[in-house]
């Protein structure tokens, strides 16, 4: 009875998240579908022809977004990881304020930080730059980053890294060895929901890029807007994609690195000790 | 194999004192304890020895080089802590490995090394496994041999058997004299439990509030020691009440004393210590007629009121007018609850303490 019924909950949340997968998978290659019908009736693939035809301005514009989502991304965990380390594991005077002015871009919304930090990047030459637009969206991941690492160091505590220094280890190695392979899961889940984030930006990329750094939600905007179905499909399908394939291959290299660093003397004792 | 000298060592926290002019040294390749209730700042004091925790005040000296700055990465102290702290992500060999690999040792001898190690701690099946896929008795000799490769200039083992059942506790203590004695690796040892200390060091310091309060050999802790709080650490201790009469000699509850030899110098405000096991309780009368008391010629009377078998040891609970002191005898003791018994003790077993 229980097991039928979380099944049935199964299906309908898998269904709920597959079906508008399916929708735009249908739309992109539909050209006409009048409403009472139920299957297209005519089919073509423009829109994807669009997007994928050498030279598109979409390729440039991915192209575009993705270098600045990996940058973002970078730079944020370059932020975050000490930054929760700070706030996770030591003690200071005004931590309980940080705590909270850290999570602020959370409650004030984006579009208000964007406003009034405009005037600044307008005054130090960052707007319709992509360097501005890069550290426009590490604004509003900050807390993202903060929270997940700083979770992860309460949750790890310092007792590995005092060992790895004790037997010899400097801070660098301790980093590397110890401190980076401890917190490999909450990177890859920071790293990837940053990531995601920041592909996803629309509006501050628009007021501070000012529509001279074109990324690709620049261009799918329009079409959703002006009601052209398939290209809206078709960008939206593109964008799917390459947000899932972003997040497996961070997964992915980072567990790669995980491994060539822990797992190739194992493999040796293991084989040497058979 | 390196002596270690601490000078003066102080430590706040949050105001508070944690360690409180902590002098000690440590001879080279010697293992010493220190023993102490937790939170009487042992592990502190390790900790600072490593480099772990700063020191407020004081000087810390590992053969004779001040360690005053010196990051712990240099220090060559080793903590082998309580919760072994593997880690978790490598394997057991590369745990072991890991003090080679910081110092950039050559991946050939390091692999020697390791191989060396895990044979020098009985585990060279575990080499390719996890430190989950272990028991708690091997993760400890991981922690031990990971600490060991390095060839710590100390070896600082942190309660090192308080996670262990009572077998593999005894185990994994003749484990560590063991390689203590082959290695002759000056050791530090702390802990709470005042049997390991005896068994394994050479000498003990005893702190409460992190103060050291006595530093000795076991056999002067457990005989001499200075203080009732020392002497009631290494086991149970019954104060004898007594008072100094015009006539030179000591009356104690449990018989009268020359003033001289263990007791010469004894002052009015000292107290005078007896250990259970060194109280002798004999019968009233042995069957013969002649009471033993004549022959012991020193001795009081009193009460059983209570008997406890413990298997090796039987304690006694008796009662001398409004005293009740507690012995013990070795077997099952010939005496019964509500007996009247003969107490007397030899002036040798007194303990004087401040």
């Amino acid at each position: 009875m229980e097991r039928s019924l979380s099944r049935i909950l199964l299906i309908i949340l898998s269904l709920s998240l597959i079906l508008p997968l399916l929708m735009i998978l249908m739309w992109s290659v539909t050209v006409s579908w009048p409403f009472p019908e139920i299957f297209p009736r005519e089919l073509g693939l423009r829109g994807l022809r669009t997007i994928f035809q050498p030279g598109s301005r979409a390729l440039d514009s991915l192209i575009t977004s993705i270098r600045i989502s990996v940058f973002v991304t970078i730079l944020t965990l370059a932020i975050t990881i000490p930054g929760g380390k700070a706030l996770g594991l030591y003690e200071f005077p005004g931590k309980g304020f940080i705590k909270i002015i850290v999570l602020a871009p959370l409650i004030v919304s984006p579009v208000a930080i964007g406003m009034g930090i405009h005037g600044t990047f307008i005054r130090l030459g960052l707007t319709n730059t992509e360097l501005g637009v890069i550290l426009i969206h590490i604004v509003p991941v900050i807390p993202y980053g903060i929270r997940i690492f700083t979770n992860i160091f309460e949750l790890v505590g310092d007792q590995l890294e005092e060992q790895g220094k004790v037997l010899g280890a400097g801070s660098f190695q301790t980093f590397m060895h110890i401190t980076l392979p401890t917190i490999m899961p909450g990177i890859i889940s920071a790293g990837s929901m940053i990531f995601i984030i920041s592909f996803s930006q629309y509006f501050l990329t628009f007021l501070i890029g000012g529509g001279s750094v074109q990324t690709f939600p620049l261009l799918m905007v329009p079409y959703i807007q002006s009601g052209d179905r398939m290209m809206a499909a078709s960008y939206s399908l593109v964008f799917i994609v390459v947000a899932l394939l972003a997040l497996l291959g961070i997964e992915k290299m980072l567990r790669l690195y995980y491994s060539k660093n822990s797992g190739i003397a194992g493999v040796f004792y293991t084989k040497n000790s058979d | 194999m390196k002596e270690v000298l601490l000078q003066n060592i102080n430590k706040f926290y949050d105001g508070e004192e944690t360690i409180k002019n902590l002098t000690l040294k440590v001879e080279k390749g010697e293992m010493i304890s220190l023993l102490g209730p937790s939170g009487c700042g042992k592990t502190t004091t390790l900790k600072i020895i490593a480099g772990l925790v700063e020191a407020d005040q004081g000087k810390i000296f590992i053969d004779g080089k001040s360690m005053d700055h010196l990051p712990t990465q240099k220090r060559g102290a080793v903590i082998v802590f309580q919760d072994h702290r593997l880690f978790p992500h490598m394997t057991v060999g590369a745990n072991i490995e890991f003090g080679l690999r910081m110092k950039r040792v050559p991946k050939s001898i390091r692999r020697k090394k390791v191989q060396e190690m895990l044979q020098f701690v009985g585990l060279e099946k575990q080499g390719g496994k996890f430190p989950g896929q272990i028991s708690g008795g091997q993760k400890q000799r991981v922690a031990i041999a990971r600490g060991l490769i390095v060839d710590p200039a100390v070896l600082l083992l942190d309660e090192p058997f308080s996670n262990l059942d009572q077998r593999l506790k005894e185990e994994m203590r003749s484990f560590i004299v063991d390689i203590q004695r082959k290695l002759k690796i000056t050791t530090i040892l702390v802990t709470h439990d005042k049997e390991d200390a005896l068994i394994t060091s050479s000498k003990i310091g005893v702190m409460f509030d992190g103060e050291l309060k006595q530093y000795g050999t076991p056999e002067e802790l457990y005989e001499a020691p200075n203080s009732l709080a020392v002497a009631r650490f290494f086991g149970e201790i019954n104060e004898i009440p007594y008072k100094t009469i015009d006539d030179g000699k000591i009356h104690t509850a449990i018989g009268i004393y020359e003033k001289d030899g263990r007791l010469a110098e004894l002052e009015e405000t000292d107290k005078l210590l007896l250990r259970p096991e060194a109280i002798f309780l004999s019968k009233e009368d042995d069957g013969s007629g002649n009471t033993i008391r004549s022959e012991i010629g020193n001795s009081v009377l009193g009460k059983v009121n209570h008997r406890t078998f413990a298997g090796e040891k039987t304690y006694y609970e008796v009662d001398i007018d409004s005293l009740r002191i507690r012995g013990s005898v070795i077997g099952k003791g010939a005496f019964q609850t509500g007996e009247s018994v003969f107490v007397h003790a030899a002036k040798e077993s007194l303990i004087v303490c401040k």
